[in-house]
């Protein structure tokens, strides 16, 4: 008897040890979990919105895992609003990986039904991570700079001065593309020209502006009395891997707070049945540049002249 | 031989002479060997049942312990009839089969009446019963005699049938 109840007293008492062992491991692996959760960290930078054509939201970030953990994100969600109208929308994301301080640039686009190029919307988006965190993809903090007032004082787009270029034109190819010249001094040689300039967007509201065919790149020769000396380039588009300008012109579409080249090379405005055709300098010396842009920011009219440059033309 | 054996038996029955120490011990040995395995077939199958129970429990707890959800989106609609609260969550734990067997809406002032019968579905927008360790789904909640203020913060509290609270915060 006693050694019936002593064997039945230790299997019990083993018996409940396994037991505990099971929750002890159960807990550990739940506190592992957690800790995993807690220990994700991510950080966002450039995030851009831009709302193109058909409802197609793109979302561009650029993320970095800053945790000791590699992070996998599963899904993208875009929630777009203005004033009277809300929408949302997600797509899985797969094979998106992020090693642990390793950086990853993104630009995906997603449909959401409703939303439309050329107005303002009020954008967010957020990624949600497979441990379950959500990392909200704010928007950059774009300078120290005060755009507002700058924006309001001489208009909502910058141009950097740094990176002007000027090409000589072949039918309809950009020579020395992309690396081009700088664009203050012109050997234009009797060829056809071409400028790009690096345009900013800082809209008060943040929204896109749309730039129209008519906007042009035009500049005023100093001569004699009554004699008006001009030289004009209307805005193109260039594919930007092989320099080719397009024979046709669809709206350039600047995003915020992003840097965008915009070139002009055009004898006219492209529209239906005028397609590109090449301009040349016609005139040599010193002349001021004017850039006179035509479209929308936000869907209502825009237009500005950026008037700061001077080029000078060497024949 | 038959006469003899008759012979026997009244002089056994007379006979007041007790058993033999040896007999006796072997009936009591075999008296306490029966008795100990009837108790040890008892005791077996009485603590079978009990472990059988607790280890049920111990699992219970641990599967309602490795339960995790995530909130990914909470989208109030109040542009349909009746107005709606879409719930957008995920899986992320270490246990599958996990659902909603009740939602609650509430501010910090307000409580509206528990939602139950709640259709679970993946984001695909196929049903489902469940979701397994890692997937992804929603359920949408009519508000038909409810309007939240736009603007305000709310909270929805989900209940899994493990018995596990989640929640998450919206803005109307």
């Amino acid at each position: 008897m006693v050694l019936i109840a002593i064997t039945l007293a230790s299997s019990y008492f083993i018996w409940t040890l396994s037991q505990n062992t099971v929750y002890n491991d159960a807990i550990r692996q739940i506190n592992l979990l957690d800790s995993n959760h807690l220990s994700e960290s991510v950080q966002v930078q450039n995030t851009t919105y831009t709302v193109g054509s058909a409802s197609l939201v793109s979302v561009a970030a650029q993320v970095q895992n800053q945790g000791s953990l590699s992070v996998q994100f599963v899904t993208l969600w875009i929630r777009i609003s203005n004033s009277t109208w809300t929408n949302y929308n997600f797509t899985g994301l797969s094979n998106m990986n992020l090693q642990a301080g390793a950086p990853y640039q993104f630009n995906i686009s997603i449909i959401v039904p409703g939303a439309s190029a050329g107005k303002s919307y009020s954008c967010a988006s957020w990624l949600m991570t497979a441990r379950g965190n959500v990392v909200a993809l704010q928007k950059q903090v774009s300078s120290n700079i005060i755009h507002s007032q700058t924006t309001q004082g001489i208009g909502a787009l910058a141009m950097d001065f740094q990176n002007f270029t000027y090409y000589t034109v072949t039918g309809s190819t950009l020579n020395n593309f992309p690396n081009g010249m700088s664009g203050y001094v012109v050997s234009s040689a009797g060829k056809n020209i071409a400028f790009k300039v690096t345009l900013t967007n800082f809209a008060l509201d943040e929204s896109n502006i749309i730039i129209y065919s008519s906007s042009v790149f035009f500049s005023i020769f100093p001569t004699t009395p009554q004699q008006v000396r001009g030289s004009y380039w209307y805005i193109v588009n260039v594919n930007e891997q092989t320099g080719a300008i397009s024979s046709t012109y669809t709206d350039v579409i600047l995003p915020f707070n992003v840097p965008t080249a915009v070139y002009f090379a055009s004898d006219h405005a492209i529209k239906t049945g005028l397609p590109f055709t090449g301009a040349s300098a016609g005139f040599t010396g010193t002349s001021p540049v004017n850039l006179a842009f035509i479209g929308t920011v936000g869907g209502t009219p825009f237009g500005q002249n950026i008037p700061f440059v001077s080029i000078q033309v060497n024949s | 031989m038959k006469s003899n054996m008759k012979s026997r038996i009244p002089n056994l029955l007379r006979n007041r002479r007790g058993v033999s120490p040896v007999i006796s011990n072997i009936i009591l040995v075999a008296a306490v060997i029966v008795v100990g395995f009837a108790v040890l077939a008892w005791t077996y199958s009485t603590s079978s049942s009990y472990t059988t129970q607790y280890s049920s429990t111990v699992n219970s707890d641990i599967d309602k312990l490795r339960e995790r959800v995530a909130f990914e989106y909470i989208f109030y609609n109040n542009t349909t009839t009746p107005k709606s609260l879409s719930v957008y969550i995920m899986n992320f734990g270490q246990v599958g089969k996990v659902n909603v067997t009740t939602a609650y809406v509430s501010n910090s002032s307000w409580l509206a009446p528990p939602f139950s019968n709640i259709q679970l579905k993946f984001l695909n927008t196929t049903s489902t019963s469940y979701l397994n360790a890692g997937q992804e789904g929603y359920f949408v909640l009519s508000l038909s005699s409810i309007t939240l203020q736009t603007g305000r913060s709310y909270t929805v509290k989900i209940v899994t049938w493990r018995g596990s609270i989640f929640e998450g915060t919206f803005v109307a």
